[in-house]
């Protein structure tokens, strides 16, 4: 079977628009959660929210494409030219077509549906934008990136809510791990930040009222956020001879599902995926020294993720280092995977594994080493990544590091 | 505005069509924990209440303290009316 590495990342969030400033922000705990004013309708629907505020995809997606796609599409594509101007591979004519594109996306094009019905039902007016289609439709993200970094190769988007992008990032490392591919972009991204949206997240009751508090006693629930992140998957043999950098190798990918509740999280399906994940990559708990958790501050959550790890890793519970970046970045949901996968990579490649912010006492239910408050030095060789979606689909990668 | 016993009738009832129960089953020291509802039947009786009286009730999936018995929803509704007539 055929090693597949990340050559080249991307990523765009609160608490920064390209790979070094946003890892700048994990090592120092910086949070990109701000109260809302009245920008997303009047009364606030939600009191917070970790929005993209300064992201300008102008550097990095041509101007006559901006138009053309919503906002977590450019989010998107605009993480996707970071990732191949990062890796440094050349698409040629000969290459183009082996290089695959799975991208993941929970919601489509969220901004303008909701833009386009206030214009019908509210404004009186009588016409949409004639893309409104072709921009809400959430593979606009996968095939913007085929048109704008020219990849002919196989494309889809996975969209599985929660765990979109973590369900894309295994997609494409078995499709490059299989020969079906050379090489793949992956990742995912979200933007849904609409009145119409951030109402019908508040009509579920389980937005957070305060900051994001993953695992704390007083949390009070999940901070929407967006944004991405995106990958360049390459088989390892042919990143060596290039010559490229490498942030670690893809080692395992795990699924499941829970068959059980549409909202609420389950012990036993969040514990196959991972099970399933280090099986794929045929590790014990004992090598995996740090995961980055789901960890999305709901109370339902955070409390099934550790019972989850617990089943998995038994002894190696209490060994593990476990944070979740969600304090600091929110909940990009179709997204979240694709942002924290570069939390996971930079921590294997700096040896600095990220906090969980604002985590000032931790829930008796919650009774891991969740890095609290500040980062934390330790070489680490293999980390996981945990998302877990709404329909009980849970999506779980597992990477190593690998020396230079 | 509604008496207290029209109100208590009126959640009781959203509570007994969503859980398709008796409403003469229901009591104000019942617990919406023995009821056996589910995390989302608890979502959609608040939403009927809601929709019922036309307000918002300060319930988060988070922090179930507030609103454990039938009688403490009563009396967020009570007090919900009560400060909206207030500030009309």
């Amino acid at each position: 079977m055929r090693r597949v590495v990340v050559t080249g990342m991307g990523v765009v969030s609160s608490i920064g628009n390209d790979r070094e400033t946003f890892w700048d922000s994990l090592k120092s705990g910086r949070s990109g959660m701000r109260r809302v004013g009245t920008e997303y309708g009047d009364p606030a629907p939600v009191p917070i929210v970790a929005d993209a505020l300064d992201f300008d995809p102008a550097p990095w997606v041509s101007e006559s494409r901006i138009g053309l796609m919503d906002r977590f599409a450019v989010m998107g594509v605009a993480a996707a030219r970071q990732a191949l101007d990062d890796a440094g591979l050349a698409v040629t004519p000969e290459s183009a077509p082996r290089i695959a594109t799975i991208f993941g996306n929970g919601g489509g094009g969220y901004v303008i549906l909701d833009e386009s019905y206030r214009r019908l039902y509210q404004d009186g007016k009588t016409r949409v934008h004639p893309l409104m289609i072709p921009k809400a439709m959430p593979n606009a993200v996968s095939s913007g990136i085929a048109m704008e970094l020219g990849f002919k190769g196989p494309n889809y988007t996975v969209s599985t809510a929660c765990a979109s992008s973590n369900h894309a990032i295994g997609q494409a490392y078995w499709a490059v791990r299989s020969g079906v591919a050379d090489a793949a972009m992956t990742g995912g991204c979200e933007a849904l930040l609409a009145h119409g949206v951030l109402k019908a997240w508040a009509a579920m009751r389980v937005v957070g009222r305060d900051v994001c508090r993953p695992f704390a006693k007083s949390r009070t629930g999940m901070i929407l956020a967006e944004g991405g992140g995106a990958y360049l998957l390459e088989e390892l043999e042919a990143a060596k001879a290039r010559g490229a950098r490498i942030y670690g190798e893809i080692v395992g990918f795990g699924m499941s599902a829970d068959a059980k509740d549409l909202v609420a999280p389950d012990v036993d399906g969040c514990a196959r995926a991972m099970q399933s994940a280090l099986d794929d990559a045929a590790l014990s708990p004992e090598e995996v020294q740090y995961i980055n958790a789901h960890g999305t501050g709901t109370l339902a959550n955070d409390a099934t993720e550790t019972k989850a790890i617990r089943q998995v890793f038994g002894a190696q519970a209490d060994r593990l280092a476990v944070s979740s970046t969600k304090s600091m970045h929110g909940h990009a949901l179709g997204g979240a995977g694709g942002i924290e996968f570069a939390a996971v990579l930079m921590a294997l490649t700096q040896g600095i594994l990220p906090p969980t912010i604002s985590l000032d006492e931790p829930d008796p239910e919650c009774d891991l080493d969740y890095i609290p408050h500040a980062a934390r030095k330790a070489d680490i060789d293999v980390a996981v990544s945990n998302a877990f979606a709404f329909g009980g689909l849970n999506a779980v990668v597992a990477a190593r590091r690998v020396d230079s | 505005m509604s008496t207290p016993q029209e109100i208590e009738a009126g959640v009781f009832e959203e509570i007994a069509n969503e859980l398709k129960i008796e409403a003469a089953e229901l009591r104000v020291d019942t617990k919406i924990s023995e009821l056996e509802a589910s995390s989302l039947s608890v979502m959609e009786i608040i939403f009927a209440i809601e929709e019922r009286f036309n307000i918002e009730l300060p319930y988060s999936a988070n922090d179930l303290a507030g609103l454990q018995s039938l009688g403490q929803i009563v009396e967020a509704v009570e007090n919900t009316l009560q400060s909206n007539a207030n500030t009309a």
